[in-house]
């Protein structure tokens, strides 16, 4: 009959799926041990020592992963850029992570849930922000967007036994989670007062420092610290002075045509909107970061001719007619080419590689 | 792989499984993304190495955890709850050594913090109305704070019938009792600009009321420790010279001793 047949042939593809996913078990191993020593190690430490140990772990995780990717065969895309198996390999790895993650969160163990933050947290935020009622931009709506994202994490801390990963991914989890609140948002009767004493204490068990909605001093100190170091490194090291402004404009503002808008104005008024914008999304005062921006500043008064170095032929050719100028004077406009978007993306990784190589020589 | 890495591969591995795995689409065309995205084969190579290498191991952990801080503070602008304690970290930084102590550990527990402060308005909008002095004590569910408020009733005899009386509170004074016992009397007045703060002394304590005014635009945090009036078991604070606005006043929890 056509059904005994049907169900014979699945039984075979199930073997032959049960088979592949094996031999990718030297993949996931080695994967899986990597990423446990690199971002997870602090929980781990007793399990790296004993080699059985966390063997066991891992074999564990892998038997789980195949069965469940079994399971979700469908969410496997063809990708026609990539090569299949190579596209199968990241899948399967991104189960096992997921499973990884889950089990350490479920654990209560701290690098979990902060590795989950660190992996989701941009994409849950973006997705409140969409989807999110209310103007779009103001201080009011990002701080709302950020309480969101948090309460996301929180939330999924609190219910994580809940997510099968049978039926689905972690992200797709929080994503119903962060849904669920946006819904919340909408029948929320407007808050009149400041938010600070209105702070929703729903969740009483430990969190941990990624989502924890409390401040503490040593946090505060801490990220006021780097915050210093970074805003150093990057005046220093960050490349033309432009740049520097371009890169930190883009620091405080969530949609870079903000950016773009700007470019009629000289270079000394966009110096003002950057301090204006970064004393809002600082750690610093404003007298402070003052202090901080001053090398920036006084490469403001002096000309092209003298920013640019003679050996930077390209560079020179196309601010040619400028050289003599003072910077300060020049509009934006002129250091960008035809799609100005793309200049303030390359700056922006230019200077984060051009800072990181320059703080891990030192 | 039987060498170190290099610092090249080292970065390119980074980028491509920690930091711009799914940004790949940001990057402009001018950025070389295949040198961002790493082969599986290649990735394999590094993590095989990373395993047995513990100086690659270092060195990478070292890369990453400098790029994820990066770029993590590149997104991230304080919270108003953060920028609110290091104002009150820097302003305790003038005070002497004993008050810094106090509240150093008094910001240690953010919710005790929290739970224990009252919302000052003076002379400013609240509601859509304007020139508004009020205090106001907000009892969350978890609240820890030991201490209950009221507001003092003021009574009014209604005009052609003195038999019938009306009760209204007067909202910019506010009593706080801890059990059955009144401690505290503060009071905003908007005429005077300042605010006033009568307090018993606790059984259990022995060192003046720490109090902290905090606005919560512009201007400095005022930390004020109490005086003991001569004669009497109560302390008292007047903080002058306030300009029109909304403050937190945060007391100082009974248990810091």
């Amino acid at each position: 009959m056509a059904y005994e047949e049907l169900l014979g042939n699945i039984k075979k593809i199930h073997i032959d799926y049960m088979k592949l996913s094996n031999q990718q078990t030297p993949f996931l191993s080695t994967r899986l041990r990597a990423r446990i020593k690199l971002r997870l190690n602090k929980d781990f430490k007793d399990k790296i020592s004993d080699k059985n140990k966390l063997e066991k772990v891992i074999q564990k995780n892998i038997t789980a992963t195949r069965m469940i990717s079994w399971s979700r065969i469908n969410s496997l895309m063809n990708d026609s850029e990539n090569d299949q198996m190579d596209t199968f390999r990241s899948w399967l790895f991104s189960i096992s992570l997921d499973l990884l993650l889950l089990n350490l969160v479920s654990g209560n163990k701290e690098s979990g849930m902060n590795e989950l933050f660190r992996i989701y947290n941009l994409p849950v935020k973006s997705y409140i922000a969409k989807n999110l009622y209310g103007k779009k931009g103001t201080e009011y709506f990002n701080s709302k967007c950020h309480d969101l994202t948090m309460e996301t994490f929180q939330r999924f801390q609190h219910y994580c036994n809940n997510f099968s990963p049978y039926k689905g991914t972690l992200f797709s989890y929080l994503i119903s989670i962060a849904d669920h609140l946006i819904k919340d948002e909408t029948t929320r009767p407007e808050t009149l007062v400041s938010d600070f004493n209105e702070h929703d204490e729903n969740d009483t068990g430990g969190v941990f420092w990624a989502i924890s909605p409390d401040p503490s001093p040593e946090e505060v100190q801490e990220k006021t610290t780097f915050e210093k170091f970074m805003i150093e490194q990057i005046v220093l090291e960050g490349g033309y002075p432009w740049q520097i402004l371009v890169v930190l404009l883009t620091k405080t503002t969530n949609d870079r045509t903000d950016i773009t808008r700007l470019e009629d104005l000289s270079i000394a008024k966009i110096f003002q909107e950057m301090k204006n914008s970064f004393t809002k999304n600082s750690f610093h005062e404003e007298e402070e970061l003052d202090k901080l921006f001053l090398p920036l500043e006084k490469q403001l008064s002096l000309t092209l001719k003298e920013i640019i170095p003679s050996k930077d032929h390209r560079s020179r050719s196309q601010l040619e007619r400028y050289l003599d100028e003072r910077l300060e004077r020049l509009p934006l406009k002129i250091f960008f080419g035809k799609v100005p978007l793309k200049n303030i993306r390359d700056w922006n990784h230019r200077l984060f590689k051009r800072v990181r190589k320059k703080v891990l020589e030192s | 792989m039987n060498r170190h890495l290099t610092d090249d591969e080292i970065e390119q591995y980074i980028d491509s499984e920690y930091l711009f795995m799914k940004r790949t689409h940001e990057l402009s065309e001018k950025t070389d993304i295949t040198s961002l995205k790493m082969k599986t084969e290649v990735i394999l190579k590094i993590e095989e190495h990373l395993i047995n290498c513990d100086a690659c191991l270092e060195k990478v952990t070292k890369t990453l955890d400098f790029s994820i801080s990066f770029h993590q503070w590149f997104v991230e602008s304080p919270t108003g709850e953060q920028k609110l304690l290091l104002k009150v970290l820097k302003a305790a930084q003038k005070e002497e050594n004993d008050v810094k102590k106090r509240i150093m550990k008094w910001m240690k527990d953010w919710q005790s913090f929290r739970d224990n402060t009252i919302d000052v308005f003076l002379n400013t909008t609240y509601n859509g109305i304007s020139n508004i002095t009020k205090l106001i004590f907000k009892k969350t569910k978890d609240n820890k704070t030991k201490w209950s408020f009221n507001y003092p009733l003021e009574t009014f005899a209604m005009r052609g019938n003195p038999d019938i009386r009306f009760e209204k509170r007067i909202e910019n004074s506010i009593h706080g009792q801890i059990g059955e016992k009144d401690i505290l009397e503060i009071k905003a007045l908007s005429e005077e600009k300042s605010i006033k703060i009568n307090c018993k002394s606790q059984k259990n304590s022995n060192s003046s009321p720490l109090f902290l005014l905090i606005p919560l635009h512009k201007g400095e945090p005022v930390i004020r420790l109490s005086r003991k009036i001569k004669t009497s078991d109560v302390y008292e604070i007047t903080i002058e010279g306030l300009n029109p606005g909304k403050y937190i006043l945060a007391i100082e929890p009974d248990n810091q001793e």
